[in-house]
């Protein structure tokens, strides 16, 4: 199984889930790895970013990506966790909320940025990337209720952003709790596992496959 | 004798008793037992039936992507009114969308006065089949996705106290006597609990979905642990393909 089959079988609104059976299955690596795959679209790519941002950027470092060169109008990130964390930054392309944060103001900046974003986009197709949704249980105080409402800014900029295509990274093992709605919501879902000394994958959703996740490209 | 589409079952079973209660727990996500939940409500509606859906755990634009995503187009049953949304998470949380077919509990809703809110909504919309005529040869079911969310909103406790009294309301209310009463399913994810073993013992079917993960691959299996006249545990295997249901007995 190549990154650019399961790319490619993400269709209009589709999404896409990778799921970490914890750390050690490195299924956050596999992420990014299709993350290093949507790049070679070159099509516009929102990256909601719920771990610190120099994790993300060591990891996409130890795959040849520098972030800072990929950054750009075509390269988003909203940096969940620096700003629930209090932590200001001034990087182009990175977004940031001021203020005061909790759920429901998260989600209401959230939307506002969404709007001033998708009126923005010349593209009517976006990819989003989540590096990672479970980020979400260590964040929001009720991540269930919050991943929910979040669901509901995908209509209002609907008008908009017609087609968002969505590779979602989650670590299981972080956040059971938001395990179902993942499942539910994802068209294709690869779960990564360590097993012994070695690392599978396997379509558990949306087909049926058993690879090796880091078996080359 | 209603028919639950997958024929392996209902020639086991020869289907499933009217007005019975059915208890569906899906343990793990990836036995996808909610899947099998929204084919069995497509299945219904395709057959020009009568769907409530309680949706207690989505918010609505999710719960109606989800069910594209399972080939029902919604907004046309909710035109037709054959598809009534109760929705719960939107009662809650808001946002309230005004729409033919979906309803709201008025006020604020607190788990002592749910099930008469409930009751009062469902009485609407039966109005509204009955003024229609559309009781008239067709199943009427009540699909509830999924309870266990009570559980995280009213805790444990409070949790057990609704569905006591949510069943006593249910016998007496107009909405249950003067108009037909459904079949109903009642979605359990997750782990089992003294809210699961309640409701285990009320109902008069329970079915598990279970994955388990090989080197090969996921294999998913249906339980069947309680139906009238039944004393061991059927087992099934089944696949989800995008039309269709493959279920077979293990």
């Amino acid at each position: 199984m190549n990154y650019s089959a399961l790319i490619g079988s993400i269709h209009r609104n589709g999404v896409l889930t990778v799921i970490a059976r914890g750390a050690e299955s490195n299924g956050d690596l596999l992420g990014i790895k299709l993350l290093k795959e949507l790049l070679k679209l070159k099509e516009p790519i929102f990256v909601a970013l719920y771990e610190p941002l120099l994790v993300f950027r060591s990891n996409l470092a130890n795959e040849g990506i520098m972030l800072e060169d990929v950054l750009g109008d075509d390269f988003w990130i909203l940096d969940v966790f620096g700003n629930f964390k209090g932590i200001e930054r001034d990087i182009p392309h990175v977004y940031q909320m001021s203020g005061y944060l909790d759920d429901g103001v998260f989600v209401s900046k959230y939307g506002e940025m969404m709007k001033g974003l998708s009126k923005s986009l010349s593209s009517e197709r976006v990819w989003f990337f989540s590096y990672l949704s479970s980020g979400a249980c260590k964040l929001f105080s009720m991540p269930r209720r919050t991943y929910q409402i979040i669901w509901n800014l995908k209509m209002e900029v609907e008008e908009y952003l017609p087609d968002i295509r969505s590779v979602l990274v989650y670590d299981s093992a972080d956040c059971p709790e938001l395990e179902d709605y993942i499942y539910t919501i994802s068209d294709v879902v690869v779960e990564a596992v360590k097993r012994g000394t070695r690392r599978l994958a396997y379509i558990t959703k949306g087909g049926e496959a058993v690879f090796d996740p880091f078996g080359g490209e | 004798m209603f028919k639950t589409g997958m024929k392996e079952l209902d020639k086991l079973l020869g289907g499933i008793r009217e007005h019975a209660y059915i208890l569906f727990h899906e343990e793990d996500p990836r036995s996808l037992g909610r899947e099998l939940v929204f084919r069995f409500i497509r299945y219904k509606l395709e057959n020009d039936n009568l769907m409530g859906i309680f949706n207690i755990s989505y918010s609505l634009p999710f719960l109606l992507e989800v069910m594209c995503k399972n080939g029902i187009d919604a907004d046309s049953y909710l035109d037709s009114l054959n598809l009534a949304i109760v929705d719960t998470f939107g009662s809650f949380y808001g946002p309230r969308i005004r729409r033919r077919g979906v309803w709201y509990l008025p006020g604020s809703p607190s788990y002592e006065l749910l099930s008469r809110k409930y009751a009062e909504v469902v009485r609407a919309h039966k109005e509204l089949w009955a003024e229609k005529g559309m009781f008239s040869g067709r199943e009427l079911w009540g699909v509830a996705v999924d309870v266990s969310e009570y559980i995280r909103i009213f805790g444990e406790a409070n949790t057990l106290s609704y569905f006591e009294i949510s069943a006593e309301v249910r016998r007496q209310h107009e909405a249950y006597r003067r108009y037909p009463a459904g079949t109903n399913i009642w979605v359990f994810s997750g782990d089992v609990d003294r809210v699961f073993s309640s409701l285990y013992r009320r109902v008069d079917y329970v079915f598990r979905t279970r994955s388990v993960l090989t080197e090969d691959g996921v294999t998913r299996y249906l339980y069947v642990l309680k139906a009238p006249g039944l004393s061991d545990i059927p087992v099934f295997e089944y696949r989800i393909t995008k039309d269709d249901v493959k279920v077979k007995r293990t």
